[in-house]
């Protein structure tokens, strides 16, 4: 019977903690959602000794290529996982949804899918990484900032 | 594979059950991987991660990733439980509850998945807690039955030992002892059969999605199936000579034992 309890006890103290963090943190998911504008695109080369930060619109035209939100300057995410890229003269419907343990965003449209590691998120900063072969091997990274 | 526990167990036992299982866990950790970026069953990484959390502060992040711990101690917890406290009524069924439970994790995971999935956080953070509960289920049941020399849902520990194991068959007396050549055997066999199972589940997941559950579901249903068909064919053929008046093929023996002995008195 003691040992029942100890086991109860023990049980519930660790539920309890998991509860108490669930109520003091806040889901990405509706972190995320409202108007984004992209403030900078930052690219490390991983093939160079001696990482090269790059201006913002060259790494841009860079890394971003090949990527469905190439020509995006505004992200709106919307609760039903609508997200609506704006540019200029540019508008593109994705389907947006957060995967592992919050820190992963996978894009979709049509068939294709996109994923970017979602390295910092808070109300008012949300910072992206992504992997990118095109022409150079590295790391880029967008950061964006709550309209 | 299930019946025999600890020390009765044979080197047969452990492969057959180790090469099993291990598949599994290969097909599991890495259809999570791909369904849900994250792994069901790296428990080390899951530390580091955590450990990695709280440096930072996410609060939402380090409640996830200790769900995830938790469970994953809960299924070892509830498998061993299983094992030393429902094997004296029926080791069979002891042995085979953890296994009957994973299969109903894995399952009800490929068919939430396959039909109901809208890929909120909530549900991918639910269904991968499912799977780390079913992942310590199956190396809580493995490592316990095997006296701790089946363990098939990560490879850290296998990869030390046969090291461990290759370093000292550089010794001529280590290399001809028969226990290690077979543990090295186990551990080798364990490797390459997770292996295995992550690659077809890396396959695979392309044409099946979520349905490689289904299959992972398949080959524990085997595992169970394998001894239960041994137990209950046997039991059966035995009722069966029974009532046609055949005795019993270990009687026989004690006979001839006898008739042996009363000669040689």
């Amino acid at each position: 019977m003691k040992t029942l309890a100890r086991y109860s006890m023990i049980l519930g103290l660790s539920v309890l903690l998991i509860v108490i963090l669930a109520c003091q943190a806040t889901n990405p998911e509706n972190l995320m959602e409202g108007k984004w504008k992209e403030c900078r695109w930052e690219y490390e080369r991983s093939d160079l000794q001696l990482s090269v930060k790059q201006s913002s619109e060259t790494v841009k035209a860079i890394a971003g290529e090949n990527l469905m939100i190439h020509k995006a300057e505004q992200w709106c995410f919307y609760p039903n996982g609508l997200l609506r890229l704006h540019g200029a003269s540019y508008t593109r419907d994705l389907h947006w949804a957060i995967k592992g343990r919050g820190n992963i965003l996978e894009l979709k449209y049509g068939t294709i899918i996109e994923h970017y590691q979602l390295s910092q998120l808070t109300p008012k900063k949300l910072v992206l990484n992504f992997e990118t072969e095109t022409q150079m091997r590295g790391i880029a990274r967008l950061t964006f900032e709550r309209i | 594979m299930l019946r025999k526990y600890s020390s009765s167990r044979t080197h047969s036992d452990n492969l057959k059950l180790g090469s099993l299982s291990a598949f599994a866990a290969g097909m599991v950790n890495i259809g999570s991987l791909l369904l849900f970026f994250s792994f069901s069953s790296n428990i080390t990484g899951h530390y580091a991660i955590l450990a990695s959390e709280i440096v930072k502060g996410n609060y939402y992040q380090i409640g996830v990733v200790l769900t995830w711990l938790f469970l994953f101690f809960l299924g070892s917890f509830v498998a061993n439980l299983s094992v030393i406290h429902l094997s004296p009524k029926n080791r069979y069924w002891a042995h085979a509850l953890p296994l009957l439970l994973e299969i109903i994790c894995l399952l009800s995971v490929g068919l939430y998945g396959e039909f109901l999935y809208k890929e909120t956080l909530i549900e991918t953070e639910v269904l991968l807690s499912i799977m780390l509960f079913a992942m310590g289920l199956q190396n809580g049941l493995t490592a316990s039955i095997s006296n701790f020399s089946v363990k098939t849902t990560h490879l850290t520990g296998t990869t030390t030992d046969l090291g461990i194991l290759f370093s000292l068959f550089t010794k001529k007396e280590y290399r001809n002892q028969k226990i290690l050549q077979e543990k090295a055997v186990l551990l080798l066999t364990i490797t390459s059969s997770y292996m295995l199972g992550a690659l077809s589940s890396g396959l695979a997941y392309t044409v099946l999605g979520f349905r490689i559950f289904h299959l992972v579901s398949l080959v524990l249903i085997a595992i169970i199936a394998y001894d239960g068909s041994k137990l209950y064919v046997k039991q059966f053929w035995r009722k069966r000579n029974l009532k046609n008046g055949v005795p019993p093929r270990n009687s026989l023996i004690t006979l001839e034992t006898k008739k042996e002995r009363s000669i040689a008195s």
